[in-house]
């Protein structure tokens, strides 16, 4: 049982990091970000390079990753949702994935397509039967000072109040003063940089191709829809629902069980498990399950 | 046999590949050993007078790309025999095309036994899995060890190979203590190798190639998993610290490398590409060489190719060896070798048939 607790909180962190930059935009501009995953994509790939080719420190070339996937989603605002913010959020989100087919294209043509790898030292360290590495510890505190880190934002300053007035009524904030397009656009620095940072504890811990937020995809996208789309606590809790429900699966011996020799579910079942989770929220709860249980939107 | 009518022009072969993608480097060692083996053809004087020319696409190890390529050269080209590298998920539906256009497809790297279901279509230079496998289960038994777990890609070739092994193994005495068989693609691989680690196996027996087997390794030195690796085909594993897998990676390949005629294209390889060749060299080589000498014997049209094979390789030694076949086209007698990673380099322990 110690490992799935520590197989959970690993995978749950990797997925939330993502999902709260999502979470984010969405719950000012009212539109799910496909392009996100692939900014996620974007920074572990930055990372990479300032890393490997630059030999910059994993920790300094993660920070300047995360300033430069920021800056780039910004970049994208300009270019692309700007221009189209009066469309509707079905037609921004088609668009969103075209940006993400578009960067996704972009990455292939100048890294190819076979897997890149950090090469960094971890120790395996044994706890109550579980196994994990310092990586994955790394891993985990990185993501809760990040979290602790958005919290902090959104409840204790300025401009959190600003963003959460935007988000509970974007024209009442507005004729209230708050400049919106200035918001909007840290609003975008924010979760291109928490998509940076994800994606690079993502590739860390696994491996980074283009194709890669095609399986990061359909977890984070359970897990804002299971926490309450817009909702950056309901993403995170999300997350952690999804992660468990994916490993205790997993990890069941169900051979066992039965006297026979052991057999477990094939770990690629774990979206199933996404999907299942997916469609039950939105038959039974599509508001999400934070919405109405104290759950605020930023 | 009729003497076959002269061609006009250049003779086409043609050749499917997996130039970009995953496990570029073994389909460019076997594309390279097909173009030795026709610049010696050519040098030779050709098919009768007739140059080979060959006509090389892409599959980009995806079955789609896969079967383009075997349109494009049976339906547009008109290839009369093609030869193919590529796992055997994409080679049986090339097969599959091949039967029904009635032409000819040589098999340099795939090992189902479900390729034997296609006689007078498919011909294999190298063995199929369950040799390979029986041979991995049973070295892997002498070696000492008593339990193993497998760990193979979810396809035809993970589990053909894990079958077999994994009976050749309990038949010596050997305990299976789990099977695990992944689903390829993924970017990581903890939940499988926990599996391993939980049932602390002598040994894992195991199949791969490419960035999954890399990720596979990777996470099974994060979980601390000490048990030896025996790898089939160990060549086309991809891995991710040498330092660890050294003195730790074992495992059974085609083998034909210390031929004398093996060493000797190897020297050549080496002196025109500046870099040591895997053993798919030398299984491209041979398939081209039997194609050309089944087309001088019988004739260059598809039936004619596929009627003289089986009487070429009777007489043929090549870069792997001498080819035996059984009534279906596949090999049955291959040279082998038991390889032990170390230092960053394969080296031979041993070699049988």
């Amino acid at each position: 049982m110690t490992q799935i607790f520590v197989n959970s909180i690993i995978y749950g962190s990797q997925i939330a990091i993502i999902a709260i930059g999502i979470s984010l935009t969405y719950s000012v501009l009212r539109f799910a970000n496909f392009a996100h995953i692939q900014y996620a994509v974007i920074g572990g790939y930055a990372t990479y390079v300032f890393h490997t080719a630059f030999s910059v420190p994993i920790v300094l070339a993660t920070a300047m990753s995360m300033v430069f996937t920021g800056a780039f989603a910004v970049l994208i605002d300009r270019i692309v949702f700007r221009t189209i913010r009066h469309v509707t959020p079905e037609g921004k989100m088609i668009a969103s994935w075209g940006v993400a087919l578009f960067l996704r294209s972009i990455l292939a043509a100048i890294f190819g397509g076979s897997a890149l790898f950090f090469e960094l030292d971890t120790t395996t360290i044994r706890v109550g039967g579980a196994i994990f590495t310092t990586l994955d510890v790394a891993v985990v505190l990185v993501t809760l000072c990040a979290m602790l880190a958005m919290h902090v934002l959104l409840r204790y300053s300025r401009v959190g109040v600003a963003l959460r007035a935007l988000a509970n009524n974007f024209e009442l904030a507005e004729v209230r003063g708050i400049p919106s397009e200035r918001m909007i656009l840290l609003l975008w620095f924010l979760s291109g940089a928490y998509a940076g940072l994800g994606g690079t504890l993502f590739a860390i811990e696994t491996q980074l191709k283009p194709n890669i937020d095609l399986l990061i995809l359909l977890p984070v996208f359970a897990a804002i829809t299971i926490g309450g789309l817009g909702n950056v606590y309901g993403a995170v809790v999300g997350a952690m629902i999804l992660s468990f429900a994916q490993n205790i699966l997993i990890s069941i011996d169900f051979g066992s069980l039965v006297g026979a020799m052991q057999w477990y579910v094939p770990s690629q079942f774990r979206d199933a498990v996404a999907v299942t989770a997916l469609v039950l929220v939105l038959l039974f709860r599509p508001q999400g399950l934070l919405k109405g249980l104290g759950g605020a939107k930023p | 046999m009729a003497a076959a009518p002269v061609a006009a022009e250049p003779i086409s072969v043609g050749v499917i590949a997996n130039l970009t993608g995953t496990d570029v480097r073994t389909s460019v060692n076997m594309t390279r050993g097909i173009e030795m083996a026709v610049a010696d053809i050519n040098e030779a004087g050709g098919i009768d007078g007739n140059p080979i020319t060959l006509i090389t696409e892409d599959s980009e190890y995806r079955l789609q790309e896969a079967m383009n390529a075997a349109n494009k050269l049976y339906g547009v080209d008109n290839v009369e025999v093609a030869i193919m590298f590529g796992g055997s998920s994409l080679m049986i539906p090339v097969a599959n095309l091949a039967q029904d256009k009635g032409r000819v497809l040589i098999n340099t790297s795939s090992s189902s036994s479900k390729l034997g279901d296609y006689p007078g279509t498919l011909f294999s230079v190298l063995p199929l899995d369950d040799i390979i496998g029986k041979k991995l289960g049973e070295w892997v038994a002498e070696r000492g060890h008593k339990s193993a777990a497998f760990v193979v890609p979810n396809n035809t070739f993970g589990t053909g190979l894990m079958n077999a092994a994994a009976d050749a193994f309990v038949a010596s005495g050997g305990e299976v203590l789990a099977q695990v068989a992944y689903t390829e693609g993924n970017p990581n691989y903890r939940a499988d190798m926990q599996t391993v680690a939980n049932v602390e196996p002598d040994a894992i027996i195991a199949a791969g190639y490419g960035d999954d087997s890399r990720t596979i390794f990777k996470n099974a030195q994060q979980l601390d998993i000490a048990a030896p690796w025996y790898g089939a085909y160990p060549t086309i594993f991809a891995i991710d610290d040498e330092e660890w897998m050294s003195e730790r990676f074992f495992g059974v390949d085609n083998g034909g490398a210390s031929l004398k005629s093996t060493m000797e294209l190897a020297e050549r390889y080496r002196a025109e590409y500046g870099e040591e060749p895997l053993s798919h060299v030398f299984y491209g080589y041979d398939a081209m060489q039997i194609v050309a000498k089944a087309m001088e014997l019988g004739g260059t049209s598809s039936s004619e190719i596929a009627a003289s094979l089986p009487e070429v390789v009777k007489s043929y030694e090549g870069a792997t060896g001498k080819i035996t076949w059984d009534d279906r086209g596949q090999r049955i007698d291959p040279p082998v070798e038991f390889v032990e990673f170390k230092d960053g380099a394969f080296h031979i322990l041993g070699t049988g048939e």
